[in-house]
């Protein structure tokens, strides 16, 4: 299998597999613009926040905080920590990105968010000779930011006005497409167990942890259990 | 906001920079990673809709996650079908049972 492509073609790739995605991220957007009007913020802090900061729910976070007055410290500490799992994104993609431009990865890093990390390792994993998976990322980047900026500043000019069924429904976006993405990779018992302990301290955490630590806990707990201390037999 | 969490992006520069091979035990937890943070999306989504755990059957995430799952597992490699299964499912729920 040649399995050679233009660089365009790779980035229009990247461009089509992300449109779902897309559609999945407007909702929240809408959401995010909707209730950072609702504590205050103009729509241009708030469409500005989803293109400096863009990552959605740090940036729930952050308006939360507003509301009951935190200050700019509490706000950066809180966005930091909820934002650390971009690290392990990123280290997780980084080896299939050895041969991409420093250049383009010094800015295409603002690209990985979950969705856009989630559709390139995916396709790094089923076209591993393929060359410069970064314009795949490039090409995902386009479509998940689009969508996100300007469903953020839409929520925040026109509110939230959806009716219910269906706005309940398209809250329900997020998960399903991460449902979508979670469950090629659960393949073995080990999976299911990082699953279940990610899943359920995560929940755990929400519940009984500072604001936006529980995620990131629970993450590094289950990765750590998971390719550590989970007996492995040889390959 | 923008630095501290463009900060936490940069493994993706000097990680792509090192051509040596990572220790065995590294790669095993790399390979975690999507499974732990998708998993960390999925869960408080569906078991926290409204930011307090509610594990009751009136909770409908509950079954649109289930057809959800359903849908992933019968069309593997498909977004549109599990996204546009939930979605549909978690509507009609609503208009059904709330």
């Amino acid at each position: 299998m040649t399995d050679a492509v233009t660089p365009r073609a790779e980035v229009r790739q990247g461009i089509r597999e992300s449109i779902p995605l897309g559609f999945a991220l407007l909702p929240i957007g809408l959401a995010f613009g909707y209730g950072a009007h609702v504590v205050g913020l103009s729509w241009w802090i708030a469409g500005l926040m989803s293109v400096l900061v863009y990552g959605g729910p740090s940036q729930f976070i952050a308006t939360g905080l507003v509301a009951v007055g935190a200050g700019i410290p509490s706000i950066v500490a809180t966005t930091f920590v909820a934002n650390l799992r971009y690290s392990l994104f990123t280290a997780s993609l980084a080896p299939f990105l050895r041969d991409a431009p420093r250049g383009r990865l010094l800015w295409l890093c603002q690209a990985v968010a979950d969705g856009s990390y989630a559709l390139t390792l995916a396709h790094a994993h089923e076209h591993p000779k393929r060359p410069r998976k970064d314009r795949y990322l490039l090409g995902s980047f386009y479509v998940s930011f689009g969508a996100w900026i300007s469903s953020s500043v839409a929520g925040a000019l026109i509110g939230d006005s959806l009716p219910e069924p269906i706005a309940f429904g398209l809250r329900f976006a997020t998960p399903a497409i991460f449902i979508a993405f979670l469950i090629p990779y659960v393949r073995d018992l080990r999976a299911v167990g990082v699953v279940l302990v990610a899943g359920g301290v995560t929940v755990l955490g929400n519940e009984y942890l500072p604001t936006g630590t529980g995620p990131l806990v629970a993450i590094v707990l289950a990765v750590t259990l998971g390719g550590l201390l989970w007996p492995t037999r040889p390959r | 906001m923008a630095a501290v969490t463009y900060l936490t992006r940069l493994p993706l520069v000097f990680l792509a920079r090192r051509r040596a091979k990572l220790p065995k035990a590294v790669d095993r937890m790399l390979e975690q990673i999507p499974l732990a943070a998708f998993a960390a999306i999925v869960f408080p989504a569906v078991l926290q809709p409204d930011g307090r755990t509610d594990l009751k059957a009136s909770n409908l995430y509950l079954w649109a996650a289930a057809v959800t799952v359903a849908a992933a597992v019968a069309v593997p490699r498909s977004l549109i079908v599990p996204l546009t299964m939930g979605v549909t499912t978690a509507v009609v729920l609503h208009l059904l049972f709330s």
